[in-house]
């Protein structure tokens, strides 16, 4: 015990682990009244991990070629011991991971945890939103099916839309006139190691970024403002021990969902494994209708819903773009929708309904009477981000606590 | 309040409905057991009988095929017999002897490969498909698909499910407004018997899907049955877990 002390000193003069271990852990005061909400940060770095693992495993067996790869995906779900369990594990867990963002998302527009002193920690989490998209759509190509294909031929050919460069745009995106075996080694290298690795980086400093702030909490108030004797936050509880074993019971309820799907549902009905993707990519058969993966539909029912090719790029982009500035459109003196008016919860409830039937939408064929809906759903996403400053702003509010409300 | 909004978004729900609409005619429930390996084997006799000789299943090795199965020994030694004769040996995969050129020739294009074909169509799919070829003598090969007009595959079950002819029937429809009397096939009927009664041919087409179905996903019964002891063991973990969280969290107030 005495040398094994020795050893743990000898590392503590050399690094600061001990500080980093109370500065993210032991000493973070956590507001006390966490709800449900506040699962999905932690799990979203828990399906990250088991990305990376399952991800390197498959990676060992994967080959990025065009003759090859559909083949080398069925010889991982055949041939290679629990071969199927990382790749449907890798499967579920991109769109549990999608799941899981979106609900991490939604939490912030909840209680406002966008809002200021949290804008970075906002900007940082939108930044890494956009390369989990691309990060997805990239992995998407990789088991080269109908759909992966014809799905990376619509989307590359939309940066053709933009006047001037775009043939060349396309030209240079996938390194050949169709998407092609030049197309799907830049995209595995990008999908292994180019993103996961700006991923880790963004992650990084998502934490930093929150833990120098503080978390929000349910009431939207600061737990640093009432501070005791000793400088600890009155409403705040050390992170560690008492919510990592909040989160460890949280970890095994969300595992066994993870793997229910991944062992029972893997093809979730056709949305977490689309049926046309089990069919070896063809150049020469378009499918009958092309849809990306459930959680990129609905931005492409914003795409389809603009009749003008450019400016269904542009609506699109702008879909994501407009979220970035969310901390700055909302004008509201307080951030919990627990001490907000009814404008905002209106709008919300509305933009909720509005980003889900997007996304339906997207899945779908295209008949006037969807187009009808989706325009309409669009405008509706849209009035939810720029109307903001103005419904925000004169909405009745409440006036928040002092100290934090557990349930 | 996120109730209150889960209740607003629940009742949303039925309208998402109205937007789909399927086209093509309704589908025939498959009705297989897909832990029925004995099915399964025959069905896969059947396929290297007749279907073989022309669609691979190139994903899928006899040996793993076999072993998957449960084979019995004698059948695996008949079946070791009969691949030697062709030249080919157990831990080959499951291919077709037909050269494609020949079959872009013979019949415009190549055979698929049926390796997937049950995940990618779905088990009823081909159940509708290989039980709705009937006669049309305008046809190159004299028969039609009711699920896919036109098709190229001649009806190679003919012998055993005998000729089947369509019974047309009158059905009004509005075109441009006006209401037209269109004729379309109700329903197909054995003109001909086969060698198999209806029943007995069923059964065969739909060990012949079992069979498509194994190959398509062969890890099926070992993801199921792996799955209950992980969330067996998932769930005792939470319990844990929860007593745990209970014990640390007691003086938080």
């Amino acid at each position: 015990m005495m040398k094994f002390m020795g050893v743990v000193d000898w590392f503590s003069d050399r690094f600061p682990w001990r500080d980093m271990y109370e500065h993210h852990l032991s000493k973070y005061y956590a507001p006390k009244n966490f709800n449900f909400w506040y699962f999905f940060g932690g799990l979203a770095m828990l399906v990250l991990f088991l990305q990376l693992i399952t991800g390197i495993w498959l990676a060992m067996f994967y080959v990025p070629t065009s003759e090859q790869a559909f083949a080398s995906v069925e010889y991982i779900m055949r041939d290679v011991k629990f071969g199927w369990l990382l790749r449907y594990m890798h499967s579920t867990g991109a769109s549990f991971f999608f799941i899981v963002v979106y609900l991490h998302m939604f939490r912030s527009l909840l209680y406002g945890s966008h809002k200021n002193p949290r804008e970075l920690v906002w900007l940082v989490g939108m930044a890494m939103y956009m390369v989990l998209v691309i990060e997805a759509f990239m992995g998407y190509l990789l088991p080269w099916g109908q759909m992966s294909y014809w799905g990376a031929q619509v989307i590359t050919s939309l940066a053709g839309a933009i006047p001037w460069v775009g043939d060349h745009l396309v030209l240079w995106i996938r390194g050949d006139y169709n998407i092609s075996t030049a197309t799907l080694g830049r995209f595995f290298a990008l999908h292994v190691a180019g993103m996961p690795l700006l991923l880790l980086g963004l992650v990084w400093l998502h934490i930093v970024a929150l833990h120098h702030v503080g978390s929000n909490n349910p009431d939207g108030i600061d737990i640093r403002d009432n501070m005791d004797a000793e400088g600890k936050p009155r409403d705040g509880i050390p992170f560690h021990p008492y919510y990592v074993v909040k989160d460890l019971f949280i970890v095994a309820f969300f595992l066994m969902l993870l793997v229910g799907v991944a062992c029972f549902f893997p093809e979730m009905g056709g949305y977490f494994l689309e049926h046309a993707n089990f069919e070896s990519a063809n150049p020469l058969v378009t499918p009958e209708y092309i849809a990306p993966v459930w959680y990129l539909t609905p931005y492409y029912a914003i795409l389809r819903a603009v009749p003008d090719k450019l400016f269904g790029v542009l609506a699109m982009g702008a879909a994501l773009l407009v979220v970035f500035f969310l901390p700055w459109l909302d004008r509201c003196k307080v951030r919990s929708i627990r001490y907000r008016g009814v404008y905002y919860k209106s709008a919300l409830t509305l933009f909720v309904i509005s980003f889900i039937c997007l996304g339906y939408l997207g899945t779908v064929h295209v008949t006037p009477v969807t187009t009808f809906f989706a325009r309409l759903f669009a405008l509706v996403y849209f009035a939810f981000f720029l109307l903001m400053p103005l419904y925000t702003k004169y909405d009745r509010t409440k006036t928040p606590p002092r100290r934090v409300q557990v349930e | 309040m996120s109730r209150r909004l889960l209740t607003v978004l629940l009742c949303c729900l039925p309208l998402l409905s109205v937007a789909a609409t399927d086209e093509g005619i309704p589908l025939k429930k498959a009705m297989i057991d897909t832990h029925d390996k004995a099915a399964q084997w025959r069905g896969a006799k059947y396929y290297m009988q007749y279907c073989q000789s022309c669609h691979s299943v190139r994903f899928m090795r006899y040996d793993g095929l076999v072993a998957g199965l449960g084979v019995s020994d004698t059948d695996v030694e008949a079946l070791k017999k009969r691949l030697e004769a062709s030249n080919q040996r157990l831990n080959d995969y499951m291919l077709t002897p037909l050269d494609p050129k020949q079959a872009e020739k013979a019949y415009g294009h190549v055979p698929p490969d049926l390796t997937l074909i049950a995940r990618q169509r779905g088990i009823d799919w081909l159940y509708t498909y290989m039980t709705g070829f009937y006669q049309d003598l305008s046809r190159p090969s004299g028969v039609n698909n009711l699920l896919v007009p036109g098709v190229s595959m001649p009806n190679i079950f003919q012998p055993f499910q005998g000729v089947q002819e369509p019974v047309y029937r009158q059905r009004e429809v509005m075109i441009d407004g006006k209401p037209q009397e269109i004729k379309e096939i109700s329903h197909l009927n054995v003109t001909t018997p086969g060698s198999m009664s209806t029943r007995e041919f069923n059964q065969m087409v739909l060990d012949i899907i079992d069979f498509l179905a194994y190959t398509a996903e062969p890890a099926k019964a070992s993801r199921q049955r792996i799955g209950v002891w992980v969330i067996i063991f998932l769930l005792i973990c939470g319990i844990v877990a929860f007593f745990l969280k209970k014990e640390f969290w007691k003086d938080i107030h």
